[in-house]
């Protein structure tokens, strides 16, 4: 790949858009399968 | 003559105090045995089932609407059988005094909070000392060495031992004439 494409990708505003992004995505997923989370205790 | 006043008094107050009724802690009952949570219940899968009418069976919107009259039953049930108390308003109350029988309300989520905090922050902590080191730090960090970032956040998730291992050796602090302050 390019190197100047790969250091654009690597700049601040792009990383924490990609990283927001999956970070956000992961929690939504953790809301479909685990849904209504308000105790950890098991059952 | 005053004396046995004052005992017969404090007997018959002792005597005479009637039983506190089976409440769990803070005068909260389990939720599975409180008639008000079990009313919410109710009242929120009536008015679900009301809205079911507006829609053919099988539509998208008769089935989202299923899915959430399913997923009302499961939560009222789990929150039941997790031991949870309920209050005179029907409601879940969380018991945050870090008693084990109720860690799973408190105790639990601040552990795995502070882990996960600890881990962010490790990660980043260990990223700037590395890019102090390198020849053009300021540019490090705005343009960020994406293996290296990786690198370190992966080896964060020991971060509570790391540290403890750099509080020994002295690493982890500096004294306090280092640190800088703003113009007094």
């Amino acid at each position: 790949m390019d190197k100047n494409l790969l250091k654009y990708l690597s700049t601040a505003p792009v990383l924490i858009t990609a990283w927001m992004s999956f970070t956000a995505a992961f929690i939504i997923e953790i809301q479909r399968y685990m849904p209504d989370t308000l105790s950890l205790a098991s059952y | 003559m005053k004396r046995w006043f004052l005992y017969f008094l404090t007997f018959f107050i002792f005597a005479g105090t009637p039983n506190m009724a089976n409440a769990d802690v803070a005068g909260l009952v389990p939720c599975k045995d409180s008639a008000v949570f079990k009313r919410r219940l109710d009242g929120q899968v009536k008015k679900l089932s009301a809205r079911l009418e507006n829609y053919e069976e099988g539509t998208p919107a008769y089935l989202a609407l299923e899915a959430q009259i399913d997923k009302t039953k499961v939560r009222f049930d789990k929150y039941g059988k997790q031991g949870l108390l309920c209050g005179a308003d029907g409601l879940p109350h969380l018991i945050a005094d870090g008693r084990p029988s109720h860690a799973g309300e408190f105790v639990l989520p601040a552990i795995g909070f502070l882990y996960i905090a600890g881990w962010i922050g490790w990660s980043g902590r260990s990223y700037m000392q590395f890019s102090k080191k390198t020849d053009k730090p300021n540019e490090n960090e705005i343009i960020i060495n994406v293996p290296v970032a990786i690198g370190m956040m992966s080896a964060s998730f020991m971060w509570p031992f790391a540290a403890w291992k750099e509080l020994i050796s002295g690493d982890l602090l500096v004294p306090s004439n280092e640190v800088t302050v703003s113009p007094r």
